[in-house]
């Protein structure tokens, strides 16, 4: 069985460790407890007409600096889940400032990015111009709920995919 | 650490294993464990097995490849318990080392937990500030729209006010002078008193809209002067009695005994308070009677103003100040009380009302409003020399573009048989002033080729120090303080109070009488009207002898009204206020006479006009006894 260690990167309070949560154990608490360096999960991952795959989940605390993830963190990462929150633009550009390090390190890789916290649309700051900019760039949006689970499922099954057929 | 003996040294790494839980696992290239030590079971590790891939246990370990080094902080274990982890690469294989990380990573969520709340706290304050600015600019751009919006406005109603002003001029004083020359047809002065009483109501209109414009932009200027009240009474009086006597009404002034002659207070606001109360009461009471009562304590004059008309519901007196606002359906604007209460408080005064549905109304202002003294000596004295004085008559320069104006002001200054000169644009009225140095310029401002103010300062800059007048249809204080500044004397506006305007010349010459040629002139104008005193004397005492023959469809009483209008004119300007202010009375109460179609109506009128005649004549008796 293929395993593959893949990452969440983003700002803090974002929602990567919600997203995780929702994806391996269908849990969501809204309150906000801080990660400190990285918890660890894994599950496995089935593909219809594909191998199966068993995605090692590194949920990495996230920073207020723009661009720094301890690189040692990296290591060995074979795809990179971007975590954004709608309701926060910068984090977008955190974001897309944390894709640059990973290309820095890691080098070309999978990458999916992921505009957490649709349930709050209305609070939104990020628009769908930048949506639209990102996915005219050739990168992979989704629009993601921890909340409602709405897309979870589909950004880390995209990231399996790209695993799998790179 | 020689130093110490076997038994510290044994402590020491006894409180280090207990404080770090130290797990190290030897493993070869392919992550397969040679051995360990430690307590695998403390991080909830499966149990390691010689020989066997522990990647499938520490998760961390996966995707590293067999040349990796690495050191990880903080790596959450299978028992949430957290770990600090350290791969060494040393040519005989790997070393991984596990040091308890569990207490100090509850220490660190503490503090980062804290930051990040702080942080997030910030981003909302930050996103707050910025709304409120965004909000602030949105709010600031709305005002200037709406500021600008406004000041469109008032300068649309200042405009229209201007454009109004300069017809209704022609309208009541052509209409005003058609009067007196219809002479004996009594209809066609039935529908000229339509046509002014019409102009006069758009006038009032007009003048409505222009004070809640300035009232709305703070614009409202309020200009203290002596003013006689009981003079402003009469006035009242002369305007209204016949109003009130139109619906049977009846009308009383009581003003008492303790009011000063001259009152300092804004004349014009506060004649204007007036007729807005008094007006109102009328044309709200349909039986009974309007009743106005003035007193004067401690420097503030109180009017009550007491009708027995339909009177006003509690629920409505709030909003009858309201502007637009009016109780039922009436002509006009509804601004008459809104205005009335803003001018009183613009004033430092206060407007009460106590009314009761069907028993009337009692509107009541309080105004401030200190004693003045003028020295009237001084004008007497310089009446006196200038009735010692001859001199030729005045000659006025008439600068208007308005061909119907320019033709109105002629006749009015032909009548006073001044000499009139006259100019339609400014170049030909800086000309003849400089060429004939008229006494006086009745000058317009808004001339089609130079402003009135240009001509002023040209005229002043060349030394034309005689007086010059204003008459425009721009009313605001602006414009006058505009005129004021580059030399003007006085500032008219229109449509022109003719008989102001009389009394303005008349005073103007007989107060600056060191103007020289003036007052000599005025001297000549002044013997004219005294030396024909008897005469106008002995034709009221023919009037009134035959009064009880006076057929009043005859030919004489449209004469008798045109001489009363003549004589209210001359008598005010040669300083005969109270003829001038009788004669006034007798030519509005011979013009309402008209409208008059009931018996009753007329006699009542007939009486008034009988005392008035009586009055006049006994006025013109004292005026030639006192020489």
């Amino acid at each position: 069985m293929l395993t593959k260690k893949i990452c969440l990167l983003g700002e803090f309070a974002i929602g990567k460790t919600s997203l995780t949560a929702r994806f391996v154990r269908q849990t969501f608490s809204e309150k906000y407890l801080t990660t400190v360096g990285v918890k660890i999960d894994s599950k496995l991952v089935e593909l219809p007409g594909q191998e199966t795959v068993k995605l090692v989940i590194w949920d990495i605390a996230g920073s207020d600096s723009v661009s720094t993830v301890d690189e040692n963190y990296l290591r060995g990462t074979a795809a990179v889940l971007l975590v954004a929150d709608g309701c926060r633009k910068n984090t977008l550009n955190s974001a897309m400032n944390l894709r640059r390090t990973v290309l820095d390190s890691v080098g070309e890789c999978p990458m999916v990015i992921a505009v957490n916290k649709v349930d709050l649309l209305s609070e939104w700051e990020v628009a769908e111009a930048d949506i639209t900019e990102l996915q005219e760039a050739e990168l992979q949006v989704y629009k993601t709920s921890a909340k409602t689970g709405e897309n979870v499922e589909a950004a880390f099954q995209q990231l399996a995919r790209l695993l799998i057929n790179p | 650490m020689n130093a110490l003996s076997a038994s510290p040294q044994s402590i020491i790494e006894q409180c280090i294993d207990e404080y770090t839980r130290p797990l190290c696992v030897i493993l070869d290239d392919n992550f397969v464990v040679k051995s360990w030590s430690g307590d695998d079971s403390y991080y909830g590790f499966d149990e390691f097995e010689i020989g066997k891939d522990c990647r499938d246990s520490m998760l961390f370990l996966v995707g590293l490849n067999a040349q990796d080094s690495i050191h990880l902080r903080f790596i959450e274990t299978p028992n949430a318990r957290a770990a600090h982890v350290q791969l060494f690469n040393d040519p005989d294989g790997k070393t991984l080392v596990l040091l308890d990380a569990t207490e100090q990573r509850v220490n660190h969520a503490l503090l980062q937990q804290k930051g990040n709340e702080l942080a997030l706290m910030h981003d909302k304050q930050t996103k707050l500030i910025e709304d409120l600015k965004r909000l602030e600019k949105e709010v600031e751009a709305k005002r200037r729209q709406a500021e600008q919006a406004n000041q469109l406005k008032s300068q649309f109603i200042a405009t229209m006010s201007h454009e109004f002003r300069t017809p209704l001029t022609s309208i009541l004083g052509y209409a005003s002078r058609l009067k007196q020359a219809c002479g004996i047809a009594p209809t066609p002065i039935k529908y000229l008193n339509s046509v002014e009483r019409g102009a006069q109501h758009l006038l009032s209109l007009v003048e409505n809209l222009l004070d809640h414009a300035q009232m709305e932009s703070d614009n409202l200027s309020i200009n203290p002067i002596a003013t006689n009240v009981s003079d402003i009474f009469g006035q009242l009086m002369s305007i209204f009695t016949s109003l009130a006597e139109d619906k049977y009404l009846r009308f009383s002034v009581d003003i008492a005994s303790e009011i000063p002659e001259y009152l300092l207070l804004d004349e014009m606001r506060f004649r204007q308070i007036l007729v807005n109360l008094i007006s109102n009461a009328i044309k709200y009471t349909d039986q009974g009677s309007v009743h106005v009562q003035a007193n004067w304590v401690k420097d503030e004059i109180t009017v009550r103003v007491k009708d027995t008309g339909s009177g006003i519901a509690e629920s409505d007196q709030q909003r009858i100040f309201v502007a637009f606002e009016q109780l039922g359906v009436h002509l006009g604007t509804g601004l008459g009380l809104s205005i009335t209460k803003h001018l009183v408080t613009a004033m430092g005064g206060q407007l009460g009302l106590t009314s009761r549905l069907e028993e009337g109304s009692c509107f009541e202002v309080c105004l401030p409003a200190k004693q003045v003294t003028l020295n009237t000596d001084e004008y007497h004295e310089v009446l006196s020399q200038a009735r010692r004085d001859k001199k030729p008559l005045l000659s006025v320069l008439l600068v208007e573009d308005d061909p119907d104006v320019l033709q109105l002001l002629q006749c009015v200054f032909d009548d006073t048989e001044c000499n009139t000169l006259l100019a339609s644009n400014g170049s030909d009225a800086i000309n003849t002033a400089l060429s004939d140095s008229p006494d006086l310029i009745l000058l317009d401002l808004n001339l089609p080729d130079i402003t009135g103010i240009e001509v002023i300062k040209t005229l002043r800059n060349t030394h034309f120090d005689n007086p010059v007048f204003v008459q425009s249809a721009w009313v605001s204080t602006e414009h006058k303080a505009r005129a004021m500044a580059v030399g003007c004397n006085e500032y008219l506006t229109k449509p022109l109070d003719i008989p102001r305007l009389m009394q303005l010349v008349s005073s103007y010459f007989i107060k600056h009488a060191d103007f020289g040629m003036p007052a000599e002139r005025y001297q000549q104008l002044y013997q004219r009207f005294l030396d024909a005193l008897p005469e106008k004397h002995k034709i009221l005492q023919q009037l009134e002898i035959n009064n009880s023959q006076y057929n009043w469809t005859c030919p004489a009483r449209p004469e008798l009204q045109y001489y009363a209008h003549r004589l209210a004119g001359s008598a005010e300007m040669y300083g005969f206020s109270s003829i001038g202010r009788t004669a006034k009375q007798l030519d509005q109460l011979l013009l309402d006479y008209d409208h008059l179609e009931l018996d009753d109506g007329n006699a009542l009128l007939r009486e008034k006009i009988s005392s008035t005649i009586a009055l006049l004549r006994h006025q013109i008796g004292q005026a030639i006894s006192q020489g």
